[in-house]
């Protein structure tokens, strides 16, 4: 630890709902095993779309979740934070009692927010005339509607905020809320994020971005993170939510803790809208390691941003040799997404959590689709088969479309 | 001295002169999109509008050969010949 007067900031809560699981159980069972959770759009026609497959949630339920009348008030992405903070409050066994609820504050990330909802809305005036807008249409598609939506929901009356930085969306909102705890404004945090993004424009612009992959005829082996022959990312849709508290507030109460948060840090490119940039990469990572007060030896375990994409995967690459030097060959990395598909705003958070799963189990996840090496992508990315090793410290990297990057360092807790 | 274009080959110029917004510059075949002005998004415009002016799909094999204005028109016309 530095010699900073901070607190320790410890996660007692996860919940999460994907399309490879919307329990923690069947999640792990599922990124441990390598299965895939990609499949055939059904949600919308891409009969028209290049690509025509994405990580889809085919079993939530929001009435699970929620009360009718609340879900018709509620954005899918909305309704996904919501489910996704109920498990993880479960999980961490507060409770929420009066006393508790101005302590707790919420920061959720999210991408494209209630683009759903906008949709729906611009197909309504444009086809059918303005009487036949959703007069809620502005409480659905806000970016603080999921966040604000979570405090209504269970009565948190702290700080409440929506943080949008496209694909570190989860991450940067994870960090903002370790570092209130840490500098002591704020007690308990409810961070993480959520997206939903398989709508008809959003679809079809991330189409027409040919940032996806178009391996249609084989949905499951479509996306290949680092693999020569990978060609672009499967957008899904899903929400990670995690329990940040200070260690304090978590010894108080007895809770069960996963893990410590030790290190965020954040950069920006200036760069370039989509192209990835390695010395912003770079320096995220070393404003990280900084801050948790470890060198980059003290890492036992990487889950990459890897989202397929050409350049992501070789820039991140680069990016890893250049910080870890002759070490980055011998330290595992994997890309969670090649299971998972990338769910934008919330990858970050799921992520967090895959590695916080593979630190508690002993056990590193496998970059799935692994089947022809690239001389630029050239380290050990648990190719295949996942596998037993004793982790203490992993690093989280996402790295956001508008050059923003932003970065997690999490440790084991040792009881 | 440019030679004389074809109707193909006019619209090509058309659409990248638009995309662009560049105007009575000299586009030989080996004109590229960078010494246009352009980037990599700029080259993602060009992509979308040839799509819409030839009414084809372009896929992604031939998109990433687009990198100056003869190469263009050769994907237009092979996509043209397949999608009839």
């Amino acid at each position: 630890m530095s010699e900073k007067n901070r607190r320790r900031v410890v996660v007692t809560g996860m919940g999460l709902i994907t399309p490879v699981g919307s329990d923690m159980e069947t999640f792990w069972d599922s990124v441990a095993n390598g299965v895939s959770g990609v499949r055939l759009v059904t949600s919308i026609d891409t009969s028209a779309s290049r690509t025509k497959i994405a990580g889809q949630i085919e079993d939530f339920d929001p009435e699970k979740y929620l009360e009718p009348k609340e879900i018709k008030r509620m954005d899918r992405f909305t309704q996904l934070a919501i489910a996704a903070t109920s498990l993880a409050l479960q999980d961490s066994n507060l409770k929420i009692d009066d006393g508790i609820k101005e302590k707790v504050g919420v920061i959720l990330g999210s991408a494209v927010a209630g683009i759903i909802s906008h949709e729906i809305a611009a197909k309504d005036l444009f086809v059918r005339g303005h009487r036949y807008v959703n007069p809620l249409t502005v409480p659905l598609v806000m970016f603080n509607a999921g966040a604000s939506n979570i405090c209504m929901h269970f009565g948190f009356t702290g700080t409440s905020f929506g943080i949008s930085t496209a694909c570190a969306s989860a991450t940067n909102a994870i960090g903002e809320a370790y570092q209130r705890i840490k500098n002591g404004y704020g007690e308990i945090m409810v961070a993480g994020g959520s997206d939903a993004p398989i709508s008809p424009v959003c679809f079809s612009a991330w189409n027409k971005l040919r940032a996806m992959s178009t391996n249609n005829g084989e949905p499951e082996r479509a996306c290949k993170p680092f693999s020569k022959d990978r060609d672009g990312l499967v957008m899904a849709e899903g929400s990670g939510m995690l329990i940040l508290e200070s260690l304090d507030s978590a010894v108080a109460r007895s809770a069960g803790i996963y893990g410590e948060i030790i290190g965020y840090g954040s950069t920006s490119d200036a760069f370039h809208l989509t192209y990835p940039n390695k010395e912003q990469e770079i320096r995220a990572i070393e404003l990280t390691l900084a801050d948790a007060g470890v060198n980059p030896d003290d890492i036992d375990y990487i889950n990459a941003h890897g989202t397929a994409t050409t350049a992501n995967d070789k820039v991140e690459t680069e990016t890893i040799k250049t910080v870890f030097g002759k070490r980055a060959y011998s330290i595992p990395i994997s890309s969670t997404k090649s299971m998972i598909g990338h769910s934008l705003g919330a990858s970050g958070a799921i992520e967090l959590i895959a590695s916080i799963l593979a630190m508690r189990n002993g056990f590193i996840p496998p970059t799935i689709n692994y089947e022809i090496p690239d001389p630029e992508c050239d380290l050990d990315y648990v190719p295949n088969v996942g596998r037993r090793a004793e982790l203490s410290i992993a690093m989280s990297s996402s790295f956001g479309f508008g050059g923003t990057n932003a970065v997690l360092l999490v440790k084991k807790w040792k009881d | 001295m440019e030679e004389r274009l074809d109707e193909i080959e006019q619209k090509v110029r058309g659409v990248i002169e638009n995309v662009l917004q560049v105007k009575d510059r000299e586009i030989a075949r080996e004109t590229t999109i960078a010494d246009l002005g352009g980037d990599s998004l700029s080259a993602l415009g060009i992509l979308s509008a040839l799509e819409q002016e030839f009414d084809i799909d372009i896929p992604d094999e031939e998109a990433i050969k687009i990198s100056s204005f003869g190469a263009a028109v050769d994907v237009v016309r092979s996509c043209m010949d397949r999608q009839p």
